[in-house]
């Protein structure tokens, strides 16, 4: 990932259509981590897809930026919404055999609002810091914390975990 | 079982995301502060483009007047491009400009060839339907098997040789229409959507299609999913194709009965999702139509003084001038029943 990024930069210094490949390697996982955060696998995926086309189709503008990353993710909820407005958003169910976590956690996160969804799983989900998840979705980073916050406690609440053991 | 919940909060990112948590090191990620600014950017576009708007609409209010009511569209002239052999080919924009997929051979007895362009600029999948009497679905496998023709990894590292393949024909896959086979789909730069085959049953008049009907449908995925706008597809379509709106809200279609393709035979439907973006048009068996559907499933056929033009869509929009069927290269024979 950190060497992705670094591509990603020199290459909309660049901003050649030859660069496009790896550019997109660059910011195709972070984009897609973010998309299915707010969407879930399916429309997540679909909604990553929409937004690598746009990128293709406007790779000049979009390598040129210094955040294509969270420039990307405006334009895959933008499509997915307008596309796909009746598909729910859905999570995969863990393993029947080795479940890794609570079934209900998956409807648990369907049910918070997107905004908490989103920043419960980029920040608790994956590993991402408040900053980073307010540089793509435009908020502070206090408000972040907040919203991370509220959908954890609201997780809880779902779920009835009221102290991890 | 993880034992906390932010534990399993991880374990489920990881599995929805397909093994990726950790995320990557968020430090490591671009610098986002472009967006705002580029949100503020667009706001003011968005105003002018109201502005706009209305410039525009009370311009065609005052001429509606002045004309006594009389509603014109006009549609700047394009260069007709009639195809010399049975082979018209759309091309995306995005696969013309990548002509590199081009460099083969295309079969002769497609009359109709779609080609879809995935995220990264892979073609992936193309439809056609042979003139004879069944009607075919031709499906591009252009990583059919995925082995021989993709890499092992995307982009290609340095060194490693060009896995694009040079001769195409070898790559088709046939499989006739016969309400479960696969239909053509513009995936997100892989195969994922082709790996399972579409049920045509659902398309409704697409299962009993065969040639001699007044309509052939060949859907993309996105079509599929919005099926309900195929059910009231206008039956003098003797052909349409559908794009999603990413590779251009353009449908081209003709009589599979004319092989030659006249333009008079032609008709062309569009489809958009959601909004009209640009006029597209085309020959009709009464003259050059045009003909959208919109979102509520009506078809609006609508005059046109225009030629019919193949043409190729990108962003929604037209491309500005025809595609060069040229870079196509030249067709060889194929037997589409094999």
């Amino acid at each position: 990932m950190a060497d992705g990024a670094a591509e990603a930069r020199e290459v909309a210094a660049d901003g050649s259509e030859a660069d496009f490949d790896t550019f997109a390697a660059a910011v195709s996982t972070p984009l897609r981590q973010a998309l299915i955060g707010a969407f879930g696998v399916e429309r997540g995926d679909e909604a990553h897809a929409l937004a690598m086309a746009y990128g293709w189709e406007h790779r000049e503008k979009v390598m040129a930026m210094g955040s294509p990353v969270g420039y990307l993710f405006t334009v895959g909820r933008s499509r997915t919404r307008v596309r796909r407005k009746a598909l729910p958003v859905q999570y995969l169910a863990p393993t029947a055999d080795h479940p890794e976590y609570e079934p209900g956690l998956g409807p648990a996160m369907v049910r918070l609002p997107e905004k908490q969804r989103v920043a419960v799983f980029l920040v608790l989900g994956c590993g991402w810091s408040n900053a980073e998840v307010g540089r793509i979705t435009g908020k502070s980073e206090s408000t972040v914390r907040t919203l991370v916050a509220r959908g954890l406690a609201r997780l809880r609440s779902e779920l009835g975990v009221e102290v991890d053991t | 079982v993880t034992e906390t919940l932010e534990e399993q909060i991880r374990a489920f990112a990881a599995r929805n995301v397909g093994g990726e948590a950790p995320c990557g090191d968020p430090e490591e990620l671009p610098a986002y502060a472009d967006l705002v600014h580029d949100r503020g950017r667009r706001g003011l576009l968005v105003l002018v483009a109201v502005l706009v708007v209305l410039v525009v609409a009370a311009s065609v209010a005052i001429s509606r007047i002045g004309s006594e009511g009389a509603t014109t569209i006009e549609i700047e002239p394009v260069d007709p491009v009639v195809p010399a052999d049975p082979l018209l080919t759309l091309a995306t924009r995005a696969a013309a400009a990548d002509t590199r997929f081009f460099t083969g051979s295309w079969p002769e007895h497609a009359l109709a060839l779609q080609t879809t362009v995935g995220a990264l600029g892979e073609p992936v999948a193309g439809v056609g339907c042979d003139p004879a009497t069944p009607v075919l679905l031709v499906e591009f496998r252009w990583d059919d098997p995925i082995t021989r023709t993709m890499p092992e990894r995307w982009p290609v590292p340095e060194g490693e040789p060009d896995p694009v393949p040079t001769d195409m024909v070898q790559y088709y896959r046939v499989g006739p229409l016969d309400g479960t086979g696969a239909s053509a789909t513009c995936g997100s730069g892989t195969m994922g959507l082709l790996q399972e085959p579409m049920d045509l049953a659902g398309l409704g008049p697409l299962a009993d299609v065969a040639v001699g009907d007044q309509l052939v449908v060949v859907a993309s995925s996105l079509a599929v999913s919005h099926s309900s706008l195929l059910e009231n597809l206008p039956a003098s379509a003797e052909a349409v194709t559908t794009t999603p709106d990413r590779v251009g809200e353009i449908g081209l279609g003709w009589s599979p009965q004319e092989p030659d393709c006249a333009p008079a035979e032609v008709m062309v439907v569009q489809l958009h999702y959601p909004n009209p973006p640009e006029s597209y048009m085309g020959e009709g068996s009464d003259g050059p139509v045009h003909a959208a559907i919109s979102s509520s499933a009506s078809v609006v056929p609508v005059p046109l003084e225009a030629p019919m033009r193949s043409g190729c869509g990108g962003g929604g929009r037209m491309a500005p001038t025809p595609v060069d069927l040229s870079v196509l290269g030249t067709p060889v024979p194929i037997d589409l029943r094999s």
